[in-house]
């Protein structure tokens, strides 16, 4: 016979244990997550460190600005959520709302700005699969990249690994964060049908903590990725 | 009419337990110092990148996003209150995944100096 009352399920002797496994469930779901990506940076490691050169030649021609914005959203996500947790628990509804949108356009902003460098990247022949493949002149240099890359000795296909690692990195972190963004978005629903009350934060605190894990994950892909090669303040567009 | 004496661990159903939301609440002000932490963190990573380090820029880079995760994990993903099955938890995700970059590594970077 179910025997949920208010916030507590019938299973669990009291409010507490019940947080205390529901936050333990969430961590071992975050080990995994972990292990997963420890396992693309790992690749990402080996071939960095057997073609440094072809790494930091393609990784300084990506966009530092929109990265360094980014960074800021995701940084600041990270806070407004903490604080929607303060919120749900002190019966602050209004800001509760407020900081769980909040938390979902920046998440939404990210999204956006990546989408715009993606598509920038593709004008930009950086794409290893399109037809530009290093075709296009950037960044200063005076002919086509293939033949800058030639004239260093810089491997294109070395080049097209880098690239590869760039959309795929990013691309997982992208659908971690498109995920984080619906489920916030399902906590605002709740908040705003009053349903999520102070009794029930930990649902807030659980998805905090994967919302943290993909912040933490992008503070280590922007500066493997984005800053393994020199850049200039030039390039920041000040 | 006596009270009947109160049986532990029985569950809590009636909710008859108070309940104390608010006692974990984290300090606005250590909020602000997680962000402010990672902010200039950012700025040092990226600053790092345009001071000339070269091939040693990567050093900075790990070591300040190192710092930038050990702050938000400790105080916004509240490790600092967390259980020791918690702790467990994360300490033996962090124990296998150097598990996981020591054993390839000592493989690929000795057989295989200078790629494939």
């Amino acid at each position: 016979m179910s025997a949920r009352v208010g916030a507590l399920c019938g299973h669990f002797e009291d409010i507490e244990q019940q947080r205390g496994a529901e936050r333990l469930g969430m961590w071992m779901f975050l080990a995994t997550e972990i292990l997963f990506f420890a396992g693309v940076f790992l690749a990402y490691t080996v071939y960095r460190l057997w073609y440094p050169k072809d790494f930091a030649a393609v990784s300084s021609l990506l966009n530092v600005t929109i990265a360094g914005i980014n960074s800021v959203f995701l940084l600041t996500s990270s806070m407004t959520i903490t604080f929607a947790i303060r919120a749900c628990q002190t019966g602050n509804n209004a800001a509760l709302r407020k900081l769980l949108l909040a938390t979902a356009l920046l998440g939404a902003a990210f999204m956006a700005l990546k989408a715009y460098e993606y598509a920038t990247d593709y004008h930009e022949g950086l794409v290893p699969w399109s037809n530009n493949f290093g075709h296009e002149t950037l960044h200063g240099h005076d002919k086509p990249m293939l033949d800058v890359w030639e004239h260093d000795g810089v491997s294109p296909d070395r080049v097209k690994i880098f690239l590869f690692f760039y959309y795929s990195m990013t691309g997982i972190h992208g659908i971690h964060l498109i995920i984080g963004i619906g489920v916030v978005l399902y906590l605002y629903v709740r908040a705003v049908r009053k349903t999520l009350t102070p009794d029930k934060y930990v649902a807030l605190e659980t998805t905090s903590l994967y919302w943290h894990l993909v912040d933490a994950i992008w503070l280590f892909i922007m500066p493997l990725l984005y800053l393994a090669g020199p850049h200039t303040v030039h390039q920041l567009g000040f | 009419m006596a009270e009947p004496e109160k049986i532990p661990y029985v569950p809590d159903y009636g909710k008859k337990e108070p309940d104390f939301p608010t006692k974990d609440l984290d300090p606005p002000g250590q909020i602000y110092m997680v962000f402010f932490v990672v902010l200039i963190g950012l700025f040092v990573t990226i600053g790092a990148s345009m001071a000339g380090l070269g091939d040693r820029a990567i050093y900075v880079h790990m070591l300040v996003s190192v710092i930038q995760v050990s702050f938000v994990a400790y105080y916004w993903m509240h490790l600092k209150k967390s259980d020791q099955m918690t702790w467990l938890t994360f300490g033996s995700a962090f124990f296998v995944m150097l598990v996981l970059f020591a054993l390839p590594l000592s493989d690929f970077l000795t057989r295989h100096r200078g790629g494939l």
